[in-house]
């Protein structure tokens, strides 16, 4: 794990890594990259995956988080995704990473997906019992959702809705 | 491209503003005295510290809170002077994003109780010594028919989806605006675009505003907003502080 990846995961954020097929060497948010136009600068899904073509090359897309990785395997071309949710308070400005998400397009007809999220404050829940966990979930697996009007995965948040398939990378 | 680089909330602020000349000013609300207030018509001051800022008596009636002052520092505030609560207004605020950044979804407009922006419950009143939070406000009560004491309305797109169309309004909201205003769930502006026939209710993960497209990517635009806060006799007084916020999604 490197100093960069760390200082990530120690302030309770997450970042994304995709394996693609026929390349040994994992691709990551936090890596560098380079262009003509921008010079050195952060790996980012717009352009290095969805703008390079690699999102019809991804094996598997990884959710790196403070509780581990998350490992979602791909087999169609351009289905996986990946999007970061934040909030802007109005009144002072200050803006917070609400969420990360990776996801897979199960059907491409309904909109059907299964998302990994990071949910970064991380919220109270209750045990089948009833009982209040004793520390808050952050991260959810297989969330079961649409693409198209993608659902809040607990019921403090308001649902992000409408995904924009091209920009996250279907 | 990722996330934006200036991505904020601007105020129509200063004593000669007005709808059709507007000045936008960066809110300054990031430092320590630096707030927005309310108060009763007539009852602010450019120059009223902040423990001495008037009370805003709890009304027999349900009312909108008439004025609305931006704080610099403790003593230091100006008007704004196209707040008034009512819908005769266009230009108050506005998000203002950069060239930069890349929406994955539309925007999203709602109010909370505090920064960790919970769900509300709608009609709850907190008790009377609580205070400190905006629980009051965004709850409501039999007032407003449990729906928030914060009104909103918003403005087209923002930006369309593509062609590089920025949405600026040039009419006064108007509309419908009562203090049982609300609608569950989203309500998204007409692209025509218009405002809101009828006003929203800022609540949480109940009742909220929602962009009708995915503004265009490395676009940098404007969502222009007005507000319009009410109180009533089914309201819990206390230094009661909501929480407005503008959500969105990248990659």
């Amino acid at each position: 794990m490197g100093l960069t990846s760390f200082a990530y995961l120690a302030q309770g954020l997450s970042y994304w890594k995709v394996k693609l097929r026929g390349r040994k060497r994992e691709l990551s948010e936090l890596d560098t990259s380079f262009d003509l136009q921008r010079g050195a600068r952060p790996v980012d899904w717009s352009l290095d995956i969805v703008g390079s073509g690699d999102n019809a090359h991804i094996e598997e897309i990884i959710l790196c988080t403070p509780q581990g990785e998350v490992k979602m395997p791909i087999t169609e071309p351009k289905t996986a995704f990946q999007f970061k949710r934040g909030t802007m308070d109005i009144l002072s400005n200050q803006r917070i990473v609400q969420a990360q998400v990776i996801g897979r397009l199960e059907n491409r007809e309904t909109g059907l997906c299964t998302a990994c999220i990071w949910d970064v404050a991380g919220h109270d829940e209750y045990s089948e019992a009833g009982v209040l966990l004793p520390q808050k979930k952050h991260l959810y697996l297989d969330f079961v959702t649409y693409i198209h009007a993608f659902g809040a995965w607990h019921e403090d948040i308001i649902p992000p809705g409408a995904m924009y398939p091209l920009v996250i990378g279907l | 491209m990722s996330d934006f680089t200036t991505l904020k909330s601007q105020t129509n602020a200063g004593a000669a503003v007005t709808d059709a000349s507007p000045t936008w000013v960066d809110m300054p609300f990031a430092t320590a005295n630096n707030e927005l207030r309310l108060c009763a018509s007539g009852a602010g001051t450019t120059t009223t510290p902040s423990a001495s800022w008037p009370s805003f008596l709890r009304p027999a009636v349900t009312q909108v809170i008439a004025e609305m002052w931006a704080y610099t520092a403790d003593a230091v505030g100006l008007k704004m002077a196209t707040y008034d609560g009512t819908s005769a207004h266009y230009m108050q605020w506005r998000i203002n994003w950069d060239a930069l950044g890349t929406f994955a979804s539309p925007w999203i407009l709602s109010a909370a109780k505090d920064n960790t922006l919970p769900a509300a419950s709608p009609g709850t009143q907190p008790t009377p010594s609580a205070g400190g939070d905006g629980s009051s406000f965004i709850n409501g009560s039999a007032d407003t028919s449990n729906t928030s004491y914060i009104k909103a309305n918003a403005y087209g797109r923002g930006t369309a989806a593509s062609g590089s169309v920025q949405d600026t309004p040039n009419a006064n909201a108007g509309g419908t605006l009562a203090v049982t205003t609300g609608t569950a769930g989203a309500v998204s502006p007409p692209v025509t675009p218009a405002w809101l026939a009828t006003w929203q209710s800022l609540q949480s993960a109940t009742q909220w505003i929602t962009g009708a497209v995915t503004n265009q990517a490395l676009f940098a635009g404007f969502l222009y907003i007005v507000l319009s806060f009410w109180t009533g006799p089914g309201m819990t007084g206390g230094l009661l502080m909501p929480v407005l916020y503008f959500q969105y999604t990248w990659v």
